[in-house]
């Protein structure tokens, strides 16, 4: 970095003290109106005024600002400006936000929209009204479930949080999360720390490996230089050769049953194991492709949606070498029991899927209903109406034969459930296979079908189906898992070994021909071998006998380079790019003094980043500033303000609150056991002393810490987030919707000012 | 023999209290923990309120400890509750990983009595040469090592360098008599499972065994010593008695602390290994206890504890009655 271009931070993050010192002053001692003019977005959002509604809701404690300060970190201008306007406007304000292509106008009906120059972008306009009735208060609310784990409530960024959850268009979407990402580098309700980098270690005989976040890798994809080594694992007679993938690795999956299943480990095994609705192709993050779905369609404002199940899939059950046919009776009744069995990630489909009123459709009756209009298909290229299921294949260039129709009803439009039925949990299981061999279901399949009237009334199975982690069909999944994918599992020696070999049955075959010539990929069967030591596994993966292996990132250095005795072949440690596993720090914004934004901002500029990264994760972690991680639509470093360690300004910021840092005591916890955080405490202890607080770190039970805070009983504690599905609505729900709930809430897209404060009174 | 019956009966009397004692303190320390763990089972802070609520229902955590013991206790004792963290049945998951601390057992026990004897008689009997010293050395050094840089040292050497060993998997014979590999692989005569089982047992036994050898070495040194000085050894001395005659009174008057020893070894090796089935990657009871703690599943502790409880009990009862084979002295 250039000295110009420091001094012009120095210089803008002045700056920016002196706005939000302006804004501050104003809101808690100023009767008179003044907006304080920002400099990256022309219209100045009035830093001032109580909107009836934060004063109606008791449970807010959070400075009063409608507006965001919008932080300039590009500032061209050196002049802070606050210009008092003559007359104190009335009623509730808009907040306006500028992003990269977009300005974002948010308040609630009946707001006043400050003037602004659009610049000739579009202007995408959010009204609210809040439901005070419905909307819990904070006190009241779970962690991570009804409100941010930092107990932070701000109505503006709610309504933008639901309505990017609700706008399918991708655009607006984007534009959407780029004015949430910029509040929350701006507001903080929580401290964000960083993103992980993804490590790959493997021996330079693997080939063509590749990082999905939320899937993991397939190992039909991968391969292997046919001059591998050939070693003994000790398993059977079972050798690591150019044919077999081996990693050594920790742990064990919580179950085999996908609809219980809610950790990597278990995804990982599913994703080879299993098919989905849709997926993604490697590592691509974006484009969901067909799998089980070879169509897709939904109605107009996306409460339903269509899916036109492959023809021809078999399910293979190892364990009795018994073959099932799979159809769209098959994938109602996945969805439908992993909402039935309320097990852990049964909320992502219970919270938006209402599976009782989800059917099964025959061709013939989905034709009829394309025919009759309403139904809308996007992919590739294409977006529109479509008329008859052969356009609909046509649009997916689909070709071969198909097994029926799902008809997915949600409560509510949601963009992201696309990317939920590409989740490995959601792998369909052929019904008629635990039907046949759970005890209490033998015998009853005929009847169980025709009760539901051949899928019309799934709610029929609840009387064969029951609820929790002892419900038969559970148990018996849980250790006899089936298979639907490219591998199916061989042999399971609990936590000791699992052995996947390619499946005969497998659907997808063409693709192996194409890329192996043969009906079976190379990698003919892949082996995880289990062992908790990090040591041991190091040894086991240098021996040659794993091709890759789950290696601390502190011991990355031990292996890398070592080579294979008599060939060329070593050990290749490579990073692969950001991981969307984010790391942060919680304080507890109904508190004080972290319900006080600059006291926030403060703490913020107190965290030794650099060191953290050093100390406490070997460098493998990469500096994040907002809720979503890069990689995700939305994130734009660009938009925000990068906070450099910088005890001065800490101080600086504290001075200006008005608090006296010595009056407070902050606990900082973490959970027992945990090495990262606990030295990131230790770390914070010292800085977050510097500023005159008393900071003590305790270490707490995983069960104690959960339930303190979840019901807001903290100070400040360190925690992390991995995602459920790829969508960015995963990170701005859960780690910042604060809970409101709106009776209105509606948006449109405008060209100018004037349009955007028609909307707020029409 | 009335005598010997009324005291068994007493022994068995007594099991029942110290069982339920065991397991009512084990469950007492995992329930006061502060927090609620079903929100930790049904997945961290990402559990949902509907499943957290489905857990707690489902394992009555709602309801006084006293109740919530009562019901575990039954469901672990019926077989008929999945653990809320493996969704394994306890006794199932027990019984799985038996067969692993039983080998490890076996061949750990055998290092200890086909070297921990030999070496403490011979130093006893070489008292204060150089060859008693450097067995003392040896049994100081193993008992103060720590047993997981040990097992780091022997798979460098072993696995490593010259690959005498195996790290994964556990050998399974095709067919299963009593359940456990080593025992059947013997009576089937099966010579290659037996070396396969060899092959991956060893190295982790004599690491489980290295410091009981020294102890047990230590243990039969004095007591053998002790038993030396006793007067009618100086009597058969007087008599001209061969030595080997005396060296067996002897040996017979010494073994009374040593099988004491032996027999609370065995079941302490029996009640699993946490440090060296880990490294080692052989999933046994000690291994079971270690995760259920660290995932905070009661009802695989309760269960696992419950076992462990009765292997001590059983052990012991069995050590008691076994001086009176040794000692006719010894009366009940």
């Amino acid at each position: 970095m250039g000295g110009t271009a420091s001094r012009n931070l120095v210089l803008a993050a002045i700056i920016v003290i002196i706005v939000i010192a302006a804004a501050y002053f104003f809101v808690f001692r100023g009767e008179e109106a003044a907006p304080a003019e920002e400099t990256t977005t022309p219209a100045a959002p009035p830093a001032e005024e109580t909107t009836p509604e934060e004063t109606a809701t008791p449970a807010k404690e959070e400075t009063p600002t409608p507006a965001p300060t919008p932080t300039p970190t590009k500032t061209p201008t050196p002049t802070p400006t606050e210009t008092p306007t003559p007359t104190k406007p009335a009623g509730p304000q808009a907040m306006i936000i500028e992003t990269s292509q977009a300005v974002v106008v948010v308040g609630p009906v009946g707001a006043q929209v400050p003037t602004f120059d659009a610049k000739g972008k579009q202007v995408i306009v959010v009204k609210f009204d809040v439901d005070e009735k419905a909307t819990k208060p904070l006190e009241e609310s779970t962690a991570f479930v009804d409100t941010s784990p930092s107990f932070y409530r701000n109505e503006y960024a709610d309504a933008l949080i639901l309505a990017a959850r609700k706008i399918a268009d991708p655009f607006i979407r984007e534009q959407l999360y780029e004015a949430i990402y910029k509040l929350s580098n701006e507001e903080l309700p929580l401290f964000w720390l960083g993103q992980y980098k993804v490590v790959f270690n493997y021996w330079s005989w693997v080939q063509g490996r590749y990082y999905h976040p939320t899937l993991g890798e397939r190992f039909d994809l991968l391969t292997e230089d046919p001059n591998a080594p050939v070693e003994k694992i000790g398993i059977a007679d079972y050798v690591n050769d150019a044919n077999t993938y081996v990693i050594v690795t920790f742990g064990w999956p919580d179950t085999l049953d996908p609809a219980a299943n809610y950790e990597t480990f278990g995804w990982l095994l599913f994703h080879n194991t299993g098919s989905t609705l849709l997926t993604f192709w490697k590592d691509d993050t974006k484009n969901l492709i067909p799998e089980l779905a070879v169509a897709w369609a939904s109605n107009a404002d996306a409460t339903e949606f269509y899916f036109v199940i492959r023809g021809g899939v078999k399910a293979y059950d190892p364990w009795n070498d018994k073959v099932y046919d799979v159809s769209a009776i098959d994938v109602l009744f996945t969805i439908w029991r992993i909402a039935r069995l309320q097990l852990d990630p049964s909320w992502m489909i219970t919270e938006f899927v209402d599976v009782n009123n989800s059917q099964v459709l025959t061709e013939e009756e989905f034709n009829e209903m394309l025919a009759q209009g309403g139904i809308y298909a996007s992919y590739g290229d294409f977006s529109g109406e479509v008329k008859s299921l052969d356009e609909l294949l046509k649009v997916f260039g689909y070709e071969g034969e198909t097994a029926g129709v799902v008809k997915i009803k949600l409560y509510y439009p949601y963009a992201p459930i696309l990317s939920i039925f590409a989740d490995p949990f959601t792998m369909v299981i052929p019904m008629k296979y635990l039907f046949d061999n759970v005890d209490e279901l033998k015998g009853k399949y005929e009847e169980a079908l025709e009760a539901s009237e051949y899928g019309k009334n799934p709610k029929a199975w609840e009387q064969y189906i029951g609820t929790g982690a002892n419900e038969p069909t559970h148990v018996f999944l849980h250790s006899n898992p089936i298979s639907t994918g490219p591998y199916y599992f061989k042999d399971i020696k609990e936590k000791s070994y699992i052995i996947l070999e390619y499946n005969p049955y497998y659907w997808g075959k063409d693709l192996w021909m194409k890329l192996y010539g043969q009906e079976k990929p190379q990698h003919e069967r892949v082996i995880f071998v289990i062992n908790d030591d990090a040591n041991a596994r190091i040894q086991f993966l240098l021996s040659g006998k794993a091709d890759t292996g789950a290696i601390p990132l502190d011991r990355l250095e031990d292996i890398r380079g070592k080579k294979y005795p008599g060939t060329d072949f070593e050990v290749i440690v490579e990073e692969r790019g950001l991981s969307p596993t984010i790391v942060f720090i919680v304080p507890n914004a109904m508190k004080e003094p972290f319900n006080n934004k600059l006291v926030r901002q403060a703490l913020m500029y107190a965290i030794p980043f650099k060191e953290i990264q050093e100390v406490v994760y070997a460098g493998y972690i990469e500096r994040l500033f907002g809720v979503l991680p890069a990689g995700f639509p939305g994130h734009n470093d660009d938009l925000v303000t990068k906070y450099e360690f910088n005890l001065q300004k800490a101080m600086e910021l504290i001075r200006q609150s008005g608090i006296d840092p010595t009056k407070y005591s902050i606990k900082i916890w973490y959970n027992k056991g945990n090495t990262q955080r606990e030295k990131i405490a230790a770390l914070l202890q010292t800085t977050w002393g510097q500023l005159g607080f008393k900071v003590t770190v305790e270490a707490l039970e995983w069960p104690t810490l959960l339930e303190k805070t979840e019901r807001g009983e903290f100070d400040v504690w360190i925690v992390g987030w991995a995602p459920d599905y790829i969508d960015p609505d995963n990170y701005a729900g859960p780690l910042m919707y604060g809970g409101t709930k709106f009776a209105i809430l509606d948006y449109t897209v405008v060209a100018s000012a004037a349009e955007a404060q028609a909307f707020f009174q029409g | 023999m009335t005598s010997f019956r009324r005291f068994l009966l007493r022994r068995m009397l007594t099991f029942i209290p110290t069982i339920v004692g065991v397991t009512i303190v084990t469950f007492i320390i995992a329930a006061v923990v502060p927090g609620n763990p079903a929100k930790l089972w049904a997945g961290g802070e990402k559990a949902s309120p509907e499943v957290v609520e489905q857990i707690i229902k489902e394992y009555r955590l709602d309801r006084p400890l006293y109740e919530q013991y009562v019901f575990f206790m039954y469901k672990l004792l019926t077989n008929s509750m999945v653990s809320p963290v493996t969704f394994n049945y306890v006794w199932d998951e027990i019984l799985e990983r038996l067969p692993v601390t039983i080998q490890l057992t076996l061949f750990s026990f055998t290092y200890i009595i086909l070297l921990g004897i030999p070496l403490g008689i011979i130093s006893a009997l070489k008292r204060d040469t150089w060859i008693d010293a450097v067995i003392r050395i040896l049994a100081l050094i193993g008992l103060s090592t720590p047993i997981f840089w040990l097992a780091y040292l022997l798979i460098y050497i072993f696995f490593v360098k010259y690959e005498l060993t195996s790290l994964a998997g556990t050998p399974e014979p095709p067919y299963s008599i009593t359940g456990i590999p080593l025992i059947d692989a013997i009576i089937k005569l099966d010579l290659a499972t037996f070396r396969d089982i060899v092959y991956r047992y060893w190295l982790p036994a004599l690491t489980l065994a290295y410091p009981y050898i020294g102890f047990v070495a230590r243990l039969v040194r004095n007591s053998f010593l002790d038993a030396m000085s006793l007067d009618f050894v100086e009597y058969m001395d007087a008599r001209g008695l061969p030595p080997t005659w005396k060296y067996r009174h002897v040996l017979r008057n010494s073994l009374i602390p040593v099988v004491t020893a032996l027999g609370l070894i065995f079941g302490g090796l029996l009640t699993g290994a946490p440090i060296t089935e880990t490294i080692f990657s052989l999933p046994g009871i000690g291994k079971f206890l270690l995760d259920s703690i660290n995932n905070y599943d009661y009802l695989g502790l309760m269960g696992g504890v419950l076992f462990v409880g009765v292997i001590y009990v059983t052990i012991n009862l069995i050590v008691d009655v076994t001086y009176a084979l040794i000692d006719p002295r010894v009366r009940y």
